[in-house]
């Protein structure tokens, strides 16, 4: 499940920043901040290009995992539960196909923020 | 650039001039950059007549910002943490005063030295890779791991609470209930807090740990000379090997991931000269425990900033993007326990 503030909303304050709305703090080293907005609207550009395909997989996978069909955000506070309630722990029945589920949904997560951070992982 | 109205800068001269016994004029008084938890002010001040406090001071004024962090001491606690490192000779900037009367500045505040150099993980992980640097900061961890709770400089840290148990389960149920104040559902570092709890070492013999110790958090010369340890608003007593972690992990070598002590050289210059320093030998398995641990740590307090700007409270284009750094400290944390492998 993506992060707030998502891809559309870091374009919207890279708009608000450029419009010089004195309401968002932004660094006072030019060069940083303008790192920081490119930064910012690349995550966005990402995520719109995949638009909503990952979250739908991983609701799908979720569903398969978890056996129920909820929003993604619940079926998400469900997973947090069983893992420390300690149902994914080795030798769990759920181990594997959560251990699964958290990598793909994972890398797919760094994709969209940093994919630089996955070099040699993939 | 930040400015302090005439109102409260009479009333900090005030303060400044009653502690000194003499009087004072403010040369220069502006904030400084970054400080997320705590506003840093330049200070720059003389003492006309007083005895022997007169001449010239180069300060840092150290506020409360308008946001806090979740576990981060109030400015009385950090000063007499940094009152405590100075007397037992750790490199800190020299404490001059406390303020606790809200009246002031709007909350307690205090003065220190102000230390030349650059803090700036980013710059100095650019620099050439410094051996001696590394192994000064061992050496300077090491003494503050030589402070514990039975030793007589601990008797002015009375603040800080003696835990009954494992640190690190400890450690694992503060960022469930920091996860779960939050209000996130976060299955990845549920993943690497259950891995935690389940892996969690012995307690080990209990010292002072700064909690921050990182590049970033210390002031290095040009010529590579270290001039300060910063920020300690998170010091208490806890396992050495979580400082020596959290200074090695790989989400504070600023990109410099191959330089393994803070980006800035190998780890073994850092662990050679804080073994030396100390007499006692590193645990390499605690430190791989407690490197899973500061990148779950580092995720938790990241959502906590960002959600500063996602509720409103505080529009910051730098919180916004900390949250997206949380993927990547969560893939870490997978990488590590058994998220990509065996578990």
């Amino acid at each position: 499940m993506r992060d707030r503030p998502t891809g559309a909303e870091l374009a919207n304050l890279v708009r608000r920043v450029r419009a010089g709305d004195p309401g968002v703090e932004v660094p006072d080293d030019r060069r940083y901040r303008e790192l920081m907005l490119a930064s910012a609207m690349a995550i966005a550009e990402r995520q719109e290009t995949t638009g909503d395909a990952p979250e739908q997989d991983e609701r799908q996978a979720l569903i398969r995992i978890l056996g129920e069909e909820r929003s993604l955000e619940d079926l998400n506070w469900a997973l947090a539960a069983a893992i420390r309630n300690g149902d994914g722990d080795p030798g769990t029945l759920g181990h594997e196909a959560i251990r699964e589920h958290l990598r793909l949904t994972g890398r797919e997560r760094v994709r969209e923020s940093n994919p630089k951070a996955l070099a040699g992982d993939e | 650039m930040g400015v302090m109205s005439e109102e409260a800068r009479e009333r900090l001269r005030k303060f400044i001039s009653d502690a000194a016994e003499a009087p004072v004029q403010i040369k220069a008084l502006h904030r400084l950059p970054g400080g997320a938890i705590q506003e840093n002010w330049l200070l720059d001040l003389t003492v006309l007549e007083g005895g022997g406090r007169s001449g010239d001071y180069a300060l840092v004024l150290r506020l409360d910002a308008k946001s806090s962090v979740a576990a981060s001491h109030g400015r009385a606690q950090e000063y007499a943490l940094l009152k405590t490192a100075h007397r037992t000779g750790i490199t800190v900037p020299k404490p001059y005063l406390l303020a606790t009367d809200a009246a002031i500045l709007g909350g307690p505040f205090f003065i220190m030295n102000r230390i030349e150099g650059t803090a700036q993980g980013h710059k100095l992980v650019k620099r050439p890779p410094d051996d001696a640097l590394a192994a000064s900061l061992g050496r300077q961890l090491a003494r503050i791991h030589a402070i514990t709770p039975e030793t007589p400089d601990a008797a002015s840290l009375d603040f800080l609470a003696l835990l009954d148990g494992s640190p690190a389960l400890a450690a694992v149920a503060l960022y469930r209930r920091y996860l779960d104040d939050l209000g996130q559902a976060r299955p990845a570092l549920e993943w690497g807090l259950r891995w935690l709890e389940r892996n969690a070492p012995e307690a080990a013999d209990i010292v002072l740990c700064h909690r921050d110790y990182r590049t970033g958090n210390y002031m290095v010369t040009e010529d590579g000379s270290l001039t300060g340890i910063l920020d300690w608003e998170f010091a208490g007593w806890g396992e050495a090997e979580e400082d020596i972690a959290w200074f090695c992990a790989k989400c504070w070598r600023f990109g410099a991931v191959e330089r393994e002590a803070g980006g800035i050289a190998d780890r073994k210059p850092f662990y050679d000269a804080y073994e030396q320093e100390s007499g006692r030998r590193i645990d390499a398995g605690r430190v791989a425990y407690w490197e899973v641990m500061a990148h779950v740590r580092w995720a938790v307090i990241a959502c906590q900033q960002a959600a500063r700007h996602v509720s409103g409270e505080q529009l910051s284009l730098e919180l916004a993007l900390t949250q997206h750094l949380v993927p990547e400290l969560e893939w870490e944390v997978l990488n590590h326990t058994g998220g990509r492998g065996d578990a």
